[in-house]
């Protein structure tokens, strides 16, 4: 093999591109011939020394920076989380409640009554009557200790903005008790400088029996 | 009805999309970082590749090997968002943190002196390449992809990358215009 032909092929030897048997013809010829040899030591070398420009370890935090630029996360307070949520649901019944999100008359009262049973998870509809559409509103949901959200261990508060539609909007919770003692569960709706807050009043029972009692209220 | 606890999904969808791509972060920095030479339009570059991919959680989700897949869309926006902006040509401002890596890691004052004078030489000559020589030689070269990895990467032929690699290895040759035997004695210490 000729020495032209063999410096034509160093750059494919160190790649590993060349077929067994050239590779094979390169190395042999290496073994004999001193100036291939150091052209094919010194390619090595300059792919190390491109190997090694170095890369500056990342700024610290680059994990949480890298994420920064997407839509805000929702909060949830009280370090709770999610994940897996839903899966409990299967034996949830459900209630509507409607209010208009404009009637003061709602604003700072309980606006209904309902039953849950003990441990059982239910899932509560509450439907806001908009006659507007709001862009931003702000919706926080808070409850008692004993009552959680989405049969999640710590979720007793949560604040999320979203849009509400001109019409009725309805959210949807889940929502299971812990004990036997009643409570409230909070609603508010922010938007623009107004709040509105929705109370509903939770008893809890121990029978089962209470679920069949749960009556649809209706106050759109 | 609209409904309102959109939320729920929000939440839950925020928290699997950082879980499924925090595992690519450093990775995607790394490219970012070799094709932009700067920290700050590396770490751009990644969060746009990030809000870039939010929406498609669904579909990225059905991805089977995300590495290669992230890598190109990071390698489009780079193209996209930065290279087609002439106004800010990256090759005109290398980071010159790359040279106080190298001199943080030596206590020999001469040989940190020459490796920091190597990598100037370098950087001259990485800044002499055009712009598809650079981007194969500090993917294949320097991160360790295949040219066929590659050609999946650039959406480009195998043999023109092959053609670009050979150009920018002969360029830089040049530009660092070393003895054979100065580079052993550099590379070696």
């Amino acid at each position: 093999m000729k020495c032209k032909d063999v410096v034509s092929q160093i750059e494919d030897f160190v790649d590993d591109e060349l077929s067994t048997s050239q590779h094979d013809l390169l190395r042999s010829h290496f073994e004999s011939c001193g100036n291939c040899y150091q052209s094919w030591q010194q390619e090595l070398i300059f792919r190390q020394v491109l190997k090694q420009y170095p890369l500056p370890p990342a700024r610290a935090g680059l994990d949480r920076r890298a994420f920064s630029k997407l839509p805000r996360r929702p909060s949830v307070h009280k370090n709770a989380f999610i994940a897996g949520f839903g899966t409990a649901m299967a034996a949830a019944i459900v209630l509507a409640i409607a209010a208009s999100l404009f009637l003061p008359q709602y604003s700072q009262q309980p606006v209904a009554n309902i039953v849950l049973t003990l441990y059982e998870s239910k899932k509560v509809n509450m439907v806001f009557d908009v006659p507007e559409q709001v862009a931003d509103a702000t919706v926080s949901l808070h409850l008692p200790e004993h009552i959680e959200i989405g049969g999640r261990q710590g979720l007793h508060q949560i604040e999320w903005k979203t849009a509400l539609k001109k019409g009725k909007n309805m959210l949807s919770l889940p929502i299971v008790a812990k004990m036997a003692t009643a409570g409230e569960l909070v609603a508010k709706i922010k938007y623009g400088k107004q709040e509105k807050v929705f109370r509903l009043k939770l008893d809890i029972q121990k029978i089962e029996q209470g679920l069949t009692d749960s009556a649809v209220i209706n106050r759109a | 009805m609209a409904k309102i606890t959109d939320f729920f999904s929000n939440i839950q969808n925020h928290d699997a999309f950082e879980a499924l791509l925090r595992p690519h972060v450093d990775h995607l920095y790394r490219v970012a970082y070799r094709l932009t030479r700067q920290p700050d339009a590396a770490e751009d570059l990644l969060q746009d590749v990030m809000l870039h991919f939010y929406p498609k959680y669904t579909e990225l989700r059905k991805v089977e090997n995300l590495k290669p897949w992230l890598t190109r869309s990071l390698y489009n926006l780079f193209i996209d968002n930065i290279r087609k902006d002439k106004r800010n040509p990256v090759s005109a401002a290398v980071d010159e943190s790359v040279l106080s890596v190298v001199a943080d890691h030596s206590h020999h004052p001469e040989r940190e002196a020459e490796q920091e004078l190597m990598q100037r030489r370098l950087n001259i000559a990485l800044d002499q390449l055009n712009d598809d020589q650079r981007d194969v030689v500090m993917l294949h070269d320097m991160e360790g992809y295949t040219l066929t990895e590659l050609a999946e990467v650039m959406a480009t032929p195998v043999g023109t990358l092959k053609s670009r690699l050979h150009r920018a290895r002969n360029n830089i040759r040049k530009a660092l215009s070393v003895e054979p035997s100065d580079l052993i004695m550099r590379v070696k210490g």
